[in-house]
């Protein structure tokens, strides 16, 4: 009876998320499934689309004709998911959406500028504009687009181009150099149509059409694939069924194996062919995300495979160091601490990668494999290893603003002459601190003092060493080195008044439980405290896309870890908005920085 | 050689950083001769600018290095001191304070903006063409034109809000010098000074990345 009951269970739930998600094809290998769609319907279409994640459906229907509608209004059928997918394969990138469908024909209203396709499959309906496409099946659909990968163009434009007798509009020594070595990839079977532009197209001319005709050509496969052979997700990567459940908010699902056996130009590095594909089999990623209340809550699982577990495992094999978190201050707005058994993975790596690279009969295999036995032999590994082994951490400490210099033009009012002046000014630097484990002392220090010998903006100052302008060529640099902990960081304070660490108003009488419970690593931010004033001309565009998660919010971030096994690690991410009722908007930006961090 | 794109991505990059100053002093003899003195000044946002330089890109655009920047703009100044009619090109450049000096003597109005065109040509052989006859500097019967030429105009540079905010604390000083006494000058932001010899617009950045023509000007000399 309980048998029944269970299956009958299992059966509800399969029929609850057979839906949108089957659809999903199987080279998809990010996806992003919103669970609950009630949640979505909160918030206004042109909110939404800002996001990221949203691209796809945003270039789609943000075209006139959403404006003024919200999601309820879009013909969508929100007892089923909206899941968000983007993969590669060896010839292109894919992307799109698949949704459930309420009323086909307010869905047409949004999505106006699609027209019925050709299409010989009586079960399916097929809708086209220019490079997206929309098939519906029964009560769901899916929207994809398809991208040629950008080298395969530019190198069928290039040949043809030079067929034809003419020279390339440029010449790249660097492009030349980069891929000398790499094997000729296939293009013949991907493309069978001949191209006959005229006479005056020039070569971006060429380019464009040649991008349009592999785009139909690759469409095509791929639409006898999915539709014939019924090759999705489903069927394909059952990890993905099991990942999704009718409680959570939201669903990931990565697929790091293919990802890294597909992204553009993964194959024709030595390094990733030889070592990062065979070593990252089974590598999934599975999360589950719940807002409760005031509080967001994500669970993510990484999984991975035996060979890569193992080097885990050994890279984690090492007990914290709590004494080292003296020297994180307890109101620092922000802290990572984590741990490495460094000499352990360098040894396991060395033990399990080189017979990898010994499989390569490439030349570039082999020198790389001459580098690694020189290294190995001629590096002393033991003080090597112990300048770091153990716990570091990164704690940031905010904006601090230091003086400096700027010239001034002044102007005779009689003739308009200019004289110049100095004048102080001040400039807000973020400070911080990293810190780690460290037995060798002495080793470093004498280091150092060669450095010092020779480089003047290197000196001792009797507890430190300082680097003058370390920091962007303007702001000093602190070194600290303890019996068994180096610092470095840009806060006087800390080097100046406290070298045995803050003591009483450090993090280890708060957070040390916190720390020792998680595996590998333990984070904490409060946001109130740390990132409207972080400066954006400090960070790159992707770093920035990621800080923009904790941007102008209110609340704490805990991450933890469970301990590492050798299938699998999971990670808890807690975020408590403090009463803040604007959860919904946080757990979007959640989700906007996840599926930038992974689908760029 | 591509001296003015790589100036002008690396001035995006300095404006964005905020606190610029640039100054464009111009000094006209009587037989057109003179001496253009064009100085940046960025040293109120050196930690801003050293940020920029230690990151691979910014914005989508890429980040030159301080040695790369330095190499391109010397092999410019070398390529400037060739040119026709220029008697001589000084450059000063402090890379610490980030303030850039370049003085350029020469023998007649034409002949400068003849060596800019070259210069530019090189750079931007399509745009350029059908701007190549509009003359942005000239001086004849005692008037001159002056204006920001059009294949700069062209390099078009999309801001954020905030970014515009910052652009404002940036100055543009335009300063022209006569022998003999000004009569007028048809921008109204022109200021002539006591002596009557020199004339200054001064405009923020803002203004003149969103309206090029703030600073053109008819000035008429005695």
């Amino acid at each position: 009876m309980r048998l029944h009951l269970f299956s009958l269970f299992i059966l509800c739930n399969t029929l609850v998320i057979a839906q949108s998600e089957q659809l999903i094809p199987s080279d998809a290998a990010t996806i992003l499934s919103i669970n609950n769609v009630n949640l979505l319907q909160k918030v206004s279409l042109d909110t939404l689309i800002e996001y990221d994640f949203m691209d796809e459906i945003h270039n789609e229907i943000f075209d006139g004709s959403a404006e003024g509608k919200t999601l309820k209004q879009t013909g969508f059928d929100f007892d089923q998911r909206l899941n968000i997918y983007h993969g590669y394969t060896k010839d292109y990138e894919i992307a799109g959406f698949t949704f459930g469908i309420k009323s086909k024909k307010e869905l047409f209203e949004i999505f106006d500028d699609f027209s019925p396709a050709k299409n010989n499959k009586h079960d399916i309906e097929i809708y086209e504009s220019f490079l997206s496409k929309i098939a519906i099946v029964e009560n769901s659909g899916i929207l994809y687009r398809l991208t040629p990968h950008y080298y395969l163009v530019d190198q069928m434009t290039d040949s043809i181009w030079q067929a034809r007798g003419n020279s390339l509009p440029w010449f790249n020594f660097d492009f030349i150099e980069e891929y000398e070595d790499q094997e000729a990839f296939e293009i013949d079977s991907i493309i069978t149509q001949e191209f006959t532009p005229n006479n005056t197209e020039d070569y971006y001319d060429l380019r464009d059409s040649i991008e349009l005709s592999l785009h139909h050509k690759m469409a095509e496969d791929f639409e006898e694939t999915y539709f014939s052979d019924s090759k999705k997700l489903v069927n394909s990567q059952p990890a993905f069924l099991q990942s999704l459940d009718t409680e959570s908010d939201a669903n990931i699902f990565i697929d790091n194996t293919r990802n890294i056996q597909s992204a553009p130009f993964g194959s024709y590095t030595t390094l990733i062919d030889n070592v990062m594909i065979p070593l990252y089999t089974e590598n999934i990623i599975t999360g589950k995300m719940q807002v409760i209340e005031n509080e967001v809550i994500l669970d993510l699982n990484a999984s991975y495979g035996t060979e890569l577990g193992e080097i885990y495992t050994d890279l984690t094999d090492v007990k914290w160091d709590i004494n080292l978190f003296k020297f994180i201050h307890e109101n620092d707005p922000a802290f990572l601490t984590f741990r490495l058994n460094t000499e352990a993975a360098y040894n396991k790596a060395y033990e399990i990668l080189i017979p990898e690279l010994e499989k390569s009969s490439s030349r570039k295999s082999k020198t790389q494999l001459l580098m690694i036995d020189l290294i190995d032999i001629v590096i002393n590994k033991e003080p090597f290893f112990n300048a770091y082994n153990g716990s570091a951490f990164i704690s940031y400490k905010g904006i601090k603003e230091i003086n400096t210099t700027s010239t001034v033009t002044d102007y005779n009012q009689e003739d308009f002459t200019t004289t110049e002046r100095i004048v102080e000014n001040k400039e807000g630097v973020p400070v911080f601190a990293i810190g780690f484990s460290c037995g060798e002392k002495e080793s470093i220090e004498r280091i150092l003092k060669r450095i010092s010998d020779i480089e003047k903006k290197v000196s001792f100052t009797g507890d430190y060493w300082t680097v003058q302008d370390g920091m962007i060529r303007s702001v000093d640099v602190y070194l600290l080195i303890t019996d068994d902990h180096f610092i470095i960081t840009n806060d006087e304070d800390l080097v100046k008044n406290h070298t045995d660490g803050f003591g009483d108003n450090s993090i280890q009488s708060t957070s040390s439980k916190s720390i020792k419970k998680s595996g590998v690593l333990y984070a904490h931010a409060d946001l109130n405290k740390v990132t409207s004033d972080l400066p954006k001309e400090m960070f790159n565009h992707h770093e920035n896309e990621l800080l923009d998660i904790i941007r102008e919010k209110n609340g704490t971030l805990e991450i933890s870890s469970s301990s590492t096994g050798n299938s699998n690690t999971s990670f808890s991410v807690h975020y408590d908005t403090n009463e803040d009722k604007n959860s919904l908007k946080y757990i979007l930006d959640l989700i906007n920085s996840l599926y930038v961090s992974q689908a760029k | 050689m591509q001296f003015y794109k790589y100036i002008l991505t690396f001035s995006c990059l300095w404006l964005l950083s905020g606190c610029i100053e640039i100054i464009d002093d111009l000094t006209l003899n009587d037989d057109n001769s003179g001496t253009l003195k064009y100085s940046i000044n960025l040293s109120s946002s050196k930690i801003k600018i050293n940020s920029i330089l230690a990151l691979d890109s910014i914005n989508g655009q890429k980040v030159p290095e301080l040695d790369s920047i330095r190499h391109q703009v010397e092999f410019g100044i070398a390529q400037l001191k060739t040119k026709k009619g220029i008697k001589s090109v000084e450059f000063i450049a402090d890379y610490d304070e980030f303030i850039f000096k370049v003085i350029i003597k020469f023998e007649h109005l034409d002949l400068l903006q003849d060596a800019f065109r070259e210069m530019a040509e090189d750079d931007f052989k399509a745009n350029l063409n059908q701007h190549n006859s509009i003359n942005w500097l000239s001086f004849s019967d005692k008037k001159l034109t002056r204006s920001i030429p059009q294949f700069i105009i062209d390099q078009k540079v999309n801001l954020d809000s905030k970014e515009k905010e910052r652009l404002k604390e940036g100055k543009y000083i335009s300063i022209t010098r006569f022998n003999s006494s000004i009569i007028s000058c048809s921008n109204p932001a022109s200021k002539i000074a006591k002596n009557l010899t020199a004339c200054m617009i001064q405009e923020n950045a803002l203004s003149i990345v969103q309206n090029p023509k703030s600073i053109d000007n008819i000035i008429i000399v005695k």
